[in-house]
């Protein structure tokens, strides 16, 4: 069973006329111990996904689901204080720039420290919790591979480096014991060895500590290497979901294979400055959605029937929206 | 036949020890470089190596200590801001900078971007500006209609091209850009690979970039520096580089790279 | 919009078009501006609306009440003073002069002051900060003691009292514009402008002043609520306008001698004075919203 089960969820906000439907029935679900990426580019609404799971929305958002549910439970119709229990032990959140996310004006220690859970710190008199709190910062720490602790947890936010900021981000995730990591395009703008090193770190969290992933991003060499499964959103909706394997191998959705294409690594027959395939046009911006498939006017394949929404079909796990998917004869 | 020379190209940037100042000291160089025509350098290496700050003084953004820089039988004397011989570098040599948003004005509209290099560096005249404008608008590929339009009108993709045409309006013979991919998503970036390579193909440009993204690198570069602490550590064609590369930098960022490559496609 | 579509005409507003949008969508900001709108006509057409002369003494009606009241006169619209003139034709001429001096201050002190602190922001060192802070020990002495010094040194009169008012709003203009300034240098666009070889001068003009102008109106707009309020108070302490020159703060002034008598003296002058900086500051305050709203988009 899923653990963290989303179908058909649609964000619209405005009303009547001009409804703008940010996500257009989304289908996300994230299984116990796998790693799934979220693709999908700027506009394509991966960053309000994140947003709805977490229970963070803006107030002119109107949210509606056939099923949204954590573990079984509905996120939906929990009251206030149940939905903030889930986020607070089980699911945690790392974000982009991690610099951003940290308060400048307290060290990394006492952020971390203040941070723990109260139900992890043993001890009955206050010194007790605070050097339990200290113990168990520095184990975290050294989890996710930060090995000058005492150096960097003295440290404010403006003197460490960027990858020691990410890691350090992941062990703040890490500290509340979660059963879900959502990480919102964490290694963007970092340079090859950093990236390479917070990816390692996420694959390793995932092997010893059986930690689900829900990696966002928009960077496709990053998530070949290490997802488990997939799911593509174009433009808010979801056109292609299934197993990192298989739809490497056989992507069936135009976009997907567009995608695959941006990244020059992925195929060994391309001369060396030869022009990209690509798709043309640019992302829709949200006043501008197309009716029916949103990529039918950049879609090389489009034809009349792309106007109508495609129904979600499988082969196996493998779930596609497309009319005119690639590598699967129309009888 | 080489487009430009770059010769002892040396910065230190040492800060005297100003009441109120600590004393910083970054040295980069001296760098020797060599570009052909329609050759495509990249620049990698670790942050803070001083890769922008070589971008920065190849273009003659910050005046450099020493050097010398010949493009197209110009000869430049790296140490010199002046206004004389920074008006034919802009002849020579141009830049786009790392954000393409922020290095539009948002109050003045594209057609005016586009117009001030022309204004302050020809001598046409203002109903001889806007056709090559135009011209220029449609070559990068957006609308005559663009003319008009101001930063917050456009897309991210829409803004890179702005800043490219910006960059060739004057037909320089050597392109620098810093980071000009990373902003982008995977399928504008691949718009404008597509139009780096065709403009390059058009106007003989050398393209001289700096990257992260090391799989774009291996794709479009022809020849890849390694810079480390503000100096060159290794240098030589993209292929070389990437199968057997040499100095501890280069090999750190090759396997970095080859440890995200999905494994059937290592050569 | 990413795709220009050839078939739908599409509104493309300026930056300055959509700073007016915005104040358009609020009605507080507008009904400001139509009151603002009507001082500024009061104040350019005063020879024409008013029906009699400004100092024209009238023996026979002294102390005329309104004419809302059971004893007032249609033909004196506000009553008239102690002296027989006619108020209404006071206050007109009062707004002309109180507004037009302000806002002469107000530009002149705005050219000053941006001047000095574009100055200031281009340069680096010890030049900009000596710029800056030139004239900062102005700003500890409020203006109206500034006012009765220059008084005291040159003598009382509305021009010397401008001196004094517009020395005081210099300081504030060099600060914004100093800090305006010096962070607009470090934005990218304008290394780039730098690279296509633009000197300092056409930086400023073509790149720095376009969005600056947005700033400097809103802030010209507070410096003017400023200027009004301090030019009616010395009007009132005899140490600006003099009588019987019709300026606001003055006709205040003549009026409390019978204040008892004929509060109208007082009352009307009193909410024009407010009615004015009311509007000032709503206009200037709607602008502000404006300008962020655009901003933050």
């Amino acid at each position: 069973m899923p653990m963290l089960d989303i179908k058909n969820l649609t964000l619209e906000m405005g009303s009547g006329d001009n409804t703008i439907k940010a996500l257009d029935k989304v289908n996300l679900s994230v299984s116990s111990g796998e790693i799934r990426a979220l693709v999908g580019e700027s506009g394509s609404g991966k960053s309000l996904i994140v947003s709805a799971i977490c229970g963070a929305l803006p107030g002119q958002w109107h949210l509606t689901a056939d099923r949204m549910s954590w573990n079984g439970e509905n996120l939906l119709g929990m009251s206030v204080y149940q939905r903030r229990e889930v986020m607070r032990r089980e699911i945690a959140v790392v974000f982009q720039n991690p610099q951003a996310s940290l308060d400048p004006s307290s060290t990394l220690g006492e952020q971390l420290a203040e941070s723990i859970p109260e139900e992890f710190v043993e001890g009955s008199w206050f010194w007790q919790r605070a050097q339990h709190r200290k113990k168990i910062a520095i184990s975290t720490v050294h989890k996710v591979g930060i090995k000058h602790h005492k150096h960097y947890l003295s440290a404010y936010p403006h003197q460490i480096p960027a990858d020691i900021g990410q890691k350090f981000m992941i062990a703040m995730a890490l500290v509340s014991q979660p059963k879900l990591l959502i990480a919102d395009d964490p290694t963007r703008g970092m340079e090859p060895t950093t990236k390479a090193q917070i990816l390692k770190l996420f694959t390793r969290l995932n092997q010893t500590k059986s930690l689900s992933i829900l990696f966002v991003s928009h960077d496709l060499l990053a998530i070949a290497s290490m997802a488990h499964s997939m799911t593509v959103l174009y433009a808010g909706q979801t056109v292609e979901s299934g197993k990192m394997k298989h739809i490497k191998k056989r992507p069936l959705h135009p976009y997907t294979q567009a995608l695959l294409d941006s990244a020059p690594s992925f195929r060994k027959d391309l001369p060396p400055k030869s022009h990209l395939p690509t798709l043309g046009g640019s992302i829709p911006t949200l006043q501008h959605l197309p009716i029916g498939c949103r990529l039918g006017p950049r879609c090389p394949r489009a034809q009349r029937a792309c106007v109508q929404k495609p129904a979600v079909r499988r082969i196996h796990d493998h779930s596609y929206s497309c009319h005119y998917p690639l590598h699967v004869e129309k009888q | 036949m080489d487009i430009m020379q770059v010769k002892q190209l040396s910065f230190v940037h040492n800060e005297k020890k100003r009441w109120l100042k600590r004393p910083e000291i970054f040295q980069l160089g001296p760098v020797d470089l060599s570009v052909k025509r329609g050759e495509t350098i990249a620049i990698i290496g670790e942050n803070r190596s001083g890769k922008s700050l070589l971008a920065k003084l190849l273009v003659g953004a910050v005046p450099a200590d020493a050097g010398e820089i010949e493009i197209n039988a110009h000869k430049y004397v790296a140490k010199y801001q002046s206004k004389d011989s920074q008006q034919k570098r802009t002849h020579d040599i141009r830049m786009i900078l790392q954000h393409s948003s922020e290095s539009m004005n948002p109050a003045v509209p594209v057609g005016k971007i586009l117009d001030e290099p022309l204004r302050l560096n020809t001598d046409l005249s203002e109903a001889e500006r806007k056709p090559i404008i135009e011209d220029m608008l449609v070559k990068v590929g957006l609308l005559r209609e663009h003319y008009y339009f101001y930063r917050h009108m456009l897309s991210d993709g829409q803004q890179q091209r702005v800043a490219l045409a910006r960059a060739i309006v004057l037909k320089p013979k050597v392109l620098v850009a810093d980071e000009p991919f990373a902003a982008l998503d995977p399928s504008i970036r691949s718009q404008t690979v597509n139009l780096i390579l065709e403009l390059q193909k058009e106007l003989g440009l050398a393209f001289i970039f700096i990257s992260h993204n090391l799989g774009i690198v291996r794709h479009i570069a022809d020849r890849i520096i390694v810079m480390e602490n503000g100096e060159i550590v290794e240098e030589g064609k993209t292929e070389t580089l990437f199968r057997w590369p040499q100095h501890s930098r280069t090999k750190k960022l090759v396997s970095a790279y080859q440890s995200l490559v999905p494994q059937h496609t290592i050569r | 919009m990413p795709q220009f579509s050839l078939y739908e005409e599409e509104f493309h507003p300026s930056p300055w078009q959509r700073t007016w949008a915005a104040f358009r969508s609020s009605h507080i900001a507008m009904v400001g501006l139509v009151m603002l709108g009507c001082f500024v006509f009061f104040a350019l057409f005063a020879p024409i609306i008013t029906p009699y002369d400004a100092t024209e003494q009238n023996i026979d009606g002294l102390l005329i009440p309104p004419s809302w009241t059971a004893n007032g006169v249609i033909s004196h619209l506000f009553g008239t003073d102690a002296l027989g003139r006619d108020l209404f034709t006071r206050i007109i001429y009062g707004c002309r002069i109180t507004l037009g001096t302000a806002f002469i201050t107000v530009v002149l002190a705005m050219l000053v002051g941006v001047s000095l602190g574009t100055f200031a922001g281009m340069l680096r060192g010890v030049r900009s900060s000596i710029a800056n802070h030139l004239l900062d020990a102005l700003m500890a002495i409020p203006t109206l003691l500034i006012a009765i010094i220059i008084v005291a040194i040159l003598g009382a009169g509305l021009l010397n009292s401008m001196w004094a008012i517009t020395l005081a709003l210099i300081p504030q203009f060099v600060h914004h514009t100093r800090s305006f300034v010096r962070a607009e240098m470090k934005k990218d666009y304008i290394v780039a402008s730098k690279l296509d070889g633009a000197n300092r001068w056409q930086l400023f003009v073509h790149s720095i002043l376009p969005n600056m102008i947005e700033t400097l109106v809103v802030q010209g707009t507070l410096a003017l609520s400023i200027a009004v309020i301090d030019i009616s108070a010395l009007g009132f302490l005899n140490l600006g306008a003099q009588s019987p020159l019709p300026e606001l703060g003055v006709i205040l002034a003549d009026g409390l001698d019978a204040a008892y008598l004929a509060p109208w003296n007082v009352a009307v002058p009193g909410t024009a004075i407010f009615l004015m900086v009311l509007s000032i500051n709503i206009v200037g305050d709607g602008l502000r919203s404006a300008l962020r709203k655009r901003v933050s988009h």
